[in-house]
């Protein structure tokens, strides 16, 4: 440990020492006190440290063996993802007895029959007396126990010591191994209450931890934010606790939302926390499903939007089995946000009477979704290409009469109408347009020719006619007159 | 030659002739026809008369049958044929007298030179009738021109004018949107529900719809009054003045954030207060309930039993409940005030929390704060509307009204301010509508409108 580090828990214990000096204790604490005498003993390396007498060496001993290395690697963690420094140090002080942490900690609060506290922002207090005479909870659950105070400690530090108690030790019960702890317990599938106790009374219950389903209540509702408004919404919700800003105006300033709208929201989620969901703990096994269903429902964008903030998360957390698989959900997400993208711009180009890009593009979307087995946008994606498909066959057509303009005729001409008008129906107006020049200019050819007909005839008949007249006094022949 | 064959001969050769007459007359027949139908379509369309086929073709047959039946009733008479030939053609009655010799039965060698005479010469004129008797030349030349006029006319069809039809356009299918966050867990996670009362309620209960929009505008006056009243009772005490304050504004929407507010404290409101809270809530229920607002009377009186018990679990949503409900109530009086239109609607500040919330790091959750649609419920005009009234001016500020009282000042004088000269102090009460006579801002309009009879 540090000097100046060291130091600083030195001069802590000097001020909580000095403090139990300068308050008055109660006579008969006071009294008690004034013979205790105890040596400290200090093992551990940062942050974590452990100060204990010298009849709980062994135990002190143990915990550095065992929890301390553990502790560390999560403290480490959690203030992490909490934007704390995880060099503070942590002092986890063992009492010998209940007597020695009143005496050393008069403005603390330890609620009857229990075993263990936080004190200040930096350091956990057990009492050694009550372990060492076969505690239940120590022998399940001590590591728990221990994640939970240094978690609360941490909500302490974050909140500047204005979240309220019941508030800390949720957050701390939520930073459990809950496998072992539901597996310890029996009635955790009958936790599901009707009569669930309001946020005000968890969030207020400094003793929330002496009475388990309270306990399960408040860590399922540190649960319910987290897994509803995420973890960064939690920590902002925290450091927005101040002196002057109590619980209720720190959630509507986050989450916008009144105690009593999230409490009704928390009531319907609690079942559903306790029947599995309580599994999806951000720190523990950080739940990636949400995001595989929203991209099996299509919702891409929203999806990409949460696995990148998971992704950064994850980082934080070290989890790199669940970096590789929101990596490759993100994938599925890109690939269908590219998708739509290229839907649109299909619809873009056939907007525009670019039918080949229509057709290209469409064709590639149609790629991805398949890929993707997403079937939801294939019929706006058919519709799109078969309009496009009919615009090129149409122009094709258009094409094809114009090259053959010599061999053109009014069915010929009656086809360019008919072309000329779908074309203006599918928005095409440069197609119709040359449809109907070409159709005018068949038309102007076809009424050019019939004159010029008309008229030889005419001329003809007028040639005609005019030898007939200056035929007409020619006579007959007797042998065509003879009856 | 025997007389009985040269009268068959001669017989024949009229056949003939009458045949070449015959195809004569009817080659003219038809072009003439034919010319008629021209000349009656012609006219017909120059006149722009209603000539029908029917019609054309009628004359046309007409015209042709009476050029053609004289020519078929003439039939060849041998004598006459015989005379004819003899004369036309110069035989000097060679057939005619062999015919006759032929007829008496002679059998002297004179007429049998006579017989043999008129067959010889029969020969000739057979062999010039067949070739020089037809004549036909002239009427093919008749059938040619009628039959290129009418060719020209009606064998060549006109070019028919094109016409484009202008369709309309076919839509493109529009873009379609990828389901949202939102949409798809609408609760923020899959496999639970919607928990937000209000946006649930309003989104999937068609009951409470129908409900909302079965208020009747008279309904709203006596509605707005036990609101007023409730707030009048609210304001009494402390922790609800807010609520109490904003029904009694007849602003609801405040009203209904204000409720959400008391929900979060109720726990700590002193007992005494929670018991005024309770009273005044049962008695707008009670009054409410017979006013068509029977979702919100029910809200409110098992709030009022829930402030009253002590179980404190449900005190905060119940009262969450009234908002909920008085919120839809307020979106049913800005529907009925506003007809066709669906109010003026906007999304609370708490949708901000939407995905930015379900971004954040840590949390799975897709859920954010939930989007609240508000509606204002506007103002009533003041009381007094249409009736009355006397304005006073003490003279200190520039006046806008003419025909004003003065309040203090016991004499009448004339103000000069920016807006002109105005006679103040006149104690006379005005009894006719007040117009303002100049206003020079830009609400001009709206406070000559406020200050107008309807």
């Amino acid at each position: 440990m540090p000097l100046l580090t060291r130091l600083s828990v030195l001069l802590a214990e000097g001020a909580l020492l000095a403090s139990a000096a300068l308050l008055p204790p109660l006579p008969d604490l006071q009294s008690a006190c004034a013979n205790l005498s105890l040596r400290w003993k200090e093992v551990g390396a940062d942050p974590f440290s452990i100060s204990f007498t010298a009849r709980d060496e062994d135990l002190a001993e143990a915990l550095r063996a065992n929890a301390v290395p553990i502790l560390s690697e999560e403290y480490a963690l959690l203030s992490g993802l909490l934007g704390e420094d995880p060099a503070s140090p942590i002092l986890v002080r063992l009492y010998p007895t209940e007597l020695a942490f009143r005496c050393l900690n008069p403005t603390e609060h330890l609620s009857k029959e229990s075993w263990h506290a936080s004190v200040g922002e930096n350091e956990i207090a057990l009492v050694t007396d009550t372990i060492n005479q076969g505690n239940d909870e120590w022998e399940s659950d001590g590591l728990n126990i221990l994640r939970l105070r240094m978690a609360s400690l941490l909500a302490r530090r974050l909140s500047h010591g204005s979240a309220p108690g019941g508030l800390t030790l949720s957050f701390g019960a939520y930073t459990m191994d809950l496998e072992e702890f539901v597996r310890r317990n029996p009635t955790w599938d009958s936790l599901v209450d009707d009569n669930v106790a309001s946020w005000e009374d968890l969030w207020s219950d400094p003793d929330l931890h002496s009475q388990p389903e309270l306990l399960v209540q408040g860590m399922s509702t540190v649960a319910y934010l987290v897994d509803v408004y995420g973890w960064d919404t939690f920590t902002a919700f925290l450091r927005s606790l101040t002196p002057s800003m109590e619980f209720h105006q720190a959630l509507i300033q986050t989450y916008g939302l009144s105690t009593a709208r999230l409490q009704l929201q928390w009531r319907e989620y609690f079942p559903y926390y306790i029947e599995g969901r309580w599994r999806a703990n951000a720190l523990r096994d950080f739940d990636l499903s949400v995001f595989a269903q929203l991209i099996e429902q299509g919702a891409y964008e929203d999806a990409l939007l949460g696995l990148k903030q998971a992704q950064v998360f994850l980082d934080r957390t070290g989890d790199s089995d669940g970096l590789v698989e929101a990596e490759n959900l993100a994938d599925r997400a890109r690939r269908g946000i590219e998708a739509a993208s290229l839907l649109r711009q299909a619809r873009q180009a056939l907007q525009d009477g670019d039918a080949e890009a229509a057709v290209s593009l469409s064709g590639r979307a149609e790629e991805i979704y398949l890929a993707l087995q997403d079937q939801r946008r294939l019929a706006e994606l058919d519709s799109y290409r078969a309009r496009a498909a009919e615009l090129l066959a149409l122009q094709g057509e258009l094409s094809a009469i114009g090259e053959s303009a010599s061999a053109i005729g009014q069915v010929q001409v009656n086809r360019l109408v008919a072309i000329e008008a779908r074309l203006t129906q599918l928005g095409d107006s440069a197609g119709a347009a040359q449809a109907r020049d070409l159709a005018m200019r068949y038309q102007q050819q076809q009424t050019t020719r019939q004159a010029r007909l008309k008229l030889s005839g005419l001329v003809l008949a007028l040639a005609l006619l005019l030898h007939r007249i200056l035929t007409v006094r020619r006579e007959a022949p007797p042998e065509s007159r003879l009856l | 030659m025997t007389p009985a064959r040269l009268q068959a001969k001669v017989r024949v050769l009229g056949w003939a002739i009458y045949f070449q007459r015959l195809l004569r007359f009817g080659l003219r027949a038809l072009w003439v026809a034919t010319a008629t139908y021209l000349s009656i379509w012609a006219v017909g369309s120059i006149l722009a008369l209603p000539v029908s086929t029917r019609l054309l073709s009628t004359a046309a047959c007409t015209v042709g049958v009476l050029l053609f039946l004289p020519a078929l009733f003439r039939v060849p008479h041998l004598r006459t044929v015989a005379w004819s030939m003899d004369r036309k053609l110069g035989l000097d009655e060679v057939l005619s007298s062999g015919l006759m010799v032929s007829a008496q039965a002679r059998r002297d060698p004179l007429a049998g030179a006579l017989i043999e005479d008129a067959h010889a010469s029969l020969n000739y004129v057979a062999r010039r009738v067949l070739t020089r008797g037809w004549y036909l030349h002239r009427e093919l030349e008749g059938c040619l021109i009628v039959g290129i006029l009418a060719l020209a006319v009606f064998g060549i069809p006109s070019v028919q004018p094109l016409s484009f039809a202008a369709p309309e356009s076919e839509p493109i299918m529009p873009l379609g949107q990828d389901p949202r966050a939102k949409e798809v867990f609408p609760s923020g996670l899959p496999g639970l529900s919607d928990p937000d009362p209000i946006v649930a309620r309003s989104s999937a209960d068609p009951d409470d719809t129908a409900q909302a929009e079965a208020i009747s505008p008279e309904q709203v006056g006596p509605l707005l009054s036990a609101l007023n009243g409730l707030g009048e009772d609210l304001s009494e005490t402390a922790a609800a003045s807010a609520v109490g304050s904003s029904l009694q504004r007849g602003d609801l929407e405040q009203a209904v954030k204000d409720l959400e507010t008391l929900s979060d404290i109720i726990a700590d409101v002193p007992s005494d207060a929670r018991t005024a809270i309770a009273s005044a809530l049962s008695s707008a229920g009670d009054r409410l309930d017979p006013l068509g607002a029977s979702a919100l009377a029910e809200a409110m009186t098992e709030a009022s039993d829930a402030l009253a018990s002590r179980e404190q679990v449900d005190r905060g949503p119940r009262m969450v409940d009234v908002a909920s409900e008085l919120h839809e109530l307020a979106d049913a009086i800005a529907s009925t005030l506003a007809p066709g239109s669906a109010g003026d609607t906007s999304e609370d500040a708490s949708e901000g929390a939407d995905l930015a919330a379900m971004g954040m790091a840590g949390g799975a959750g897709v859920g954010g704060a939930t989007s609240v649609i508000r509606s204002n419920v506007p103002m009533p005009r003041l009381e007094g509307q249409g009736e009355a009234f006397q304005l006073g001016n003490d003279g200190a500020e520039p006046g806008g009204l003419v025909a004003g009282q003065v309040a203090e000042s016991p004499s009448p004088s004339t103000i000069h301010g920016a807006f002109g000269a105005v006679s103040a102090g006149s104690q006379a009460t005005s009894t006719t509508a007040v117009t303002p006579v100049q206003y020079l801002w830009e609400f001009a309009n709206v406070v000559r409108a406020y200050f107008s009879r309807k």
